[in-house]
């Protein structure tokens, strides 16, 4: 995986190296230019294998990438984690323990209901669901320090729809993360 | 004069009126149920005091009348013009009381005079002198209607109420207020955040709301004439669903103690903040009685949420409610003697019902129109305002509270969460 990543950077940064050379200028006679005290051009540096920071950085915004993708599911009026949650969590928790990369990111566990009953119990619902699943990637190890939960309730459903299809897209939680500085 | 006034006291209520005025008594009628017999009321449009004064850009009898009818209380009945004809046409149709009045330019600004005659001697049973900029008219006819119900029912009018609610603008859900029928739309919060679940302070002249400003939900104060908005608490954890009760202004509002929600008690000031629940389950949505002794709220302690009562202090915990898997949204009304809250049908969507707060008298007031949700009483008790999708976008309906006259308040835009003032100062 790190290899490939590897391969891809160096990929990247070569073709970068040839976009950034100069373009062949037409070969037109010139007068000779009046003598201006002009700055030398820093020469640009020959691109080299990129840093450890470069490298934690890139695998920090994969991981991010990852994370983002994974939801939990849950039952109507309900905030208990299904089998199907626990699994995504573990994977979740795996990628927030997964080295120093994975430990420089911090989360934020957002809570959603569907748009079925009442607003203000549907708040009260997602805050739950939001806590559950922080509890269980605290039980995996993530330090509560680096979790947060915020509740959205039914106000920001994943997709529009009032089918039972809907709804259960609508019922969950996600993910948004950050990397920490240090 | 006695016999003539027994004789008449059933169907002339307003000559009865204008009698007591004569002997300078304050007369106080109670009528408790909007069904009970409507008082007839003859109406003749505001007019010129000089015939070359344009009209006025309202007709002030036209929301007079609307406030009145709205009211329950009275049948208008428009006449052209006063007469003796005028008079035969009012008395044949039980018409005892009539209003009408006149106005004058002055620049800007409109001079008002309106009156309620007494029908068969024409005598004024009450008479009032506005002045108002001409945008502000609607506000005088208002402040007309309520002096009428003050006057003739001995009750405060909820003429001058208003709503806050919430609005949909664009991507983000803004804070606003209107007017008690609908009219004059304010909006209160800008920021390309959300807003959500306001209420009314004790002062009538503050809100609370929930707010994502600071990317969680947290309950913010906002004063409506500097517009300052402050936080309210500050805390790390979810702060939402603000209630006050009219008594001592204290506020009930949802916080979460690790991921669970409880109902906690604040002085409006911010200090002696209370946690009255305990429970293992989730708790939300707190009302007031209106005499602040008790709470109302929803819990699924049981499972499913469902309603409960509590003493201020967070003592004396009683379940409300059994029919049905989901009640939730509870509004206790002004008046002490019933709660609006909504329950889950089979299709999944919300209905409003009423139940007195012994858990008798259980009443459904909305049924096969979409999902309904939110009810919020006006401060007389006599009507609701609440959220239904009826028509396709929820926005804002009102109806009496006994479930009839349901009409949509504000036809247009996405509108939720209403909560009715209290009486105007």
């Amino acid at each position: 995986m790190i290899r490939k990543i590897v391969l891809v950077l160096a990929a990247s940064l070569l073709w970068v190296g040839c976009a950034k050379k100069p373009k062949p200028e037409p070969v037109v006679e010139k007068a000779p230019a009046p003598v201006v005290s002009e700055p030398e051009p820093t020469p640009e540096p020959i691109p080299t294998g990129p840093s450890e920071a470069e490298l934690l950085a890139r695998r920090v915004q994969e991981l991010l990438n990852q994370l983002l993708g994974n939801k939990v599911y849950f039952d109507f009026d309900k905030s208990e984690i299904k089998p199907e949650g626990k699994e995504i969590l573990s994977q979740v928790g795996k990628i927030l323990m997964d080295g120093p990369a994975g430990q420089s990111i911090t989360v934020r566990i957002e809570g959603h209901t569907d748009e079925v009953g009442t607003d203000e119990y549907n708040m009260a619902l997602g805050e739950r669901r939001a806590q559950m699943v922080m509890q269980y990637l605290e039980g995996y190890g993530v330090p509560a320090s680096r979790l947060a939960i915020v509740s959205y309730g039914e106000e920001q459903p994943a997709v529009q729809g009032t089918d039972p299809d809907s709804q259960a897209q609508n019922r969950r939680a996600q993910f948004t993360a950050s990397a920490r500085a240090n | 004069m006695q016999a003539i006034a027994s004789a008449f006291f059933f169907f002339g209520l307003f000559w009865f009126l204008a009698s007591s005025q004569v002997l300078g008594q304050d007369v106080e009628i109670r009528i408790d149920d909007p069904n009970d017999q409507k008082i007839n009321l003859g109406l003749i449009e505001w007019t010129p005091r000089r015939a070359q004064d344009p009209p006025l850009p309202i007709e002030i009898g036209k929301i007079l009348a609307a406030d009145l009818e709205f009211s329950g209380r009275a049948k208008i009945v428009e006449a052209l013009a006063w007469g003796p004809s005028t008079r035969e046409l009012f008395l044949s149709k039980e018409i005892y009381a009539f209003v009408q009045g006149e106005y004058i330019y002055d620049g800007q600004q409109a001079r008002v005079k309106s009156i309620l005659r007494d029908t068969e001697t024409g005598d004024t049973i009450l008479v009032r002198n506005y002045e108002a900029d001409k945008r502000r008219l609607r506000q005088l006819a208002h402040a007309f209607a309520d002096d009428i119900v003050q006057q003739l029912f001995g009750e405060k009018g909820v003429a001058q109420t208003k709503i806050v609610y919430i609005t949909r603008q664009g991507n983000h859900k803004q804070v606003a207020l209107i007017d008690y029928d609908g009219a004059n739309v304010q909006l209160v919060t800008q920021g390309s955040y959300m807003h959500l679940f306001p209420c009314w302070l004790r002062d009538n002249q503050s809100l609370m709301y929930t707010s994502y400003k600071g990317n969680r939900p947290q309950l913010y104060t906002y004063n409506i004439s500097n517009r300052s908005e402050q936080l309210f608490i500050e805390s790390k954890f979810l702060n939402t669903g603000c209630h006050f009760n009219p008594i001592d202004g204290e506020i009930t509002y949802t916080s979460s103690v690790k991921g669970n929600t409880e109902i906690f008690r604040v002085h409006e000031s911010g200090s002696q903040n209370e946690r009255l629940t305990f429970s293992r389950g989730l708790e939300s949505d707190a009302s007031w009685s209106p005499q602040g002794y008790e709470i109302v709220f929803t819990s699924n302690r049981s499972g499913a949420p469902q309603l409960y009562i509590m003493d201020r202090d967070g003592s004396n915990i009683r379940r409300l409610t059994y029919e049905g898997g989901y009640n939730a949204s509870p509004s206790w009304s002004p008046r002490g003697d019933k709660i609006a809250f909504c329950s889950m049908n089979e299709r999944r969507q919300m209905d409003i019902f009423t139940i007195s707060p012994n858990g008798t008298q259980l009443r459904r007031l909305t049924q096969s129109s979409g999902s309904n949700e939110s009810p919020s009483f006006s401060p007389d008790g006599r009507s609701l305002v609440f959220v239904s999708d009826r028509a396709g976008r929820k926005t804002l309906y009102r109806m009496r509270e006994d479930g009839s006259k349901q009409e949509v308040l504000l036809p247009k835009g996405e509108n939720v969460s209403p909560e009715w003032s209290h009486f105007s100062p």
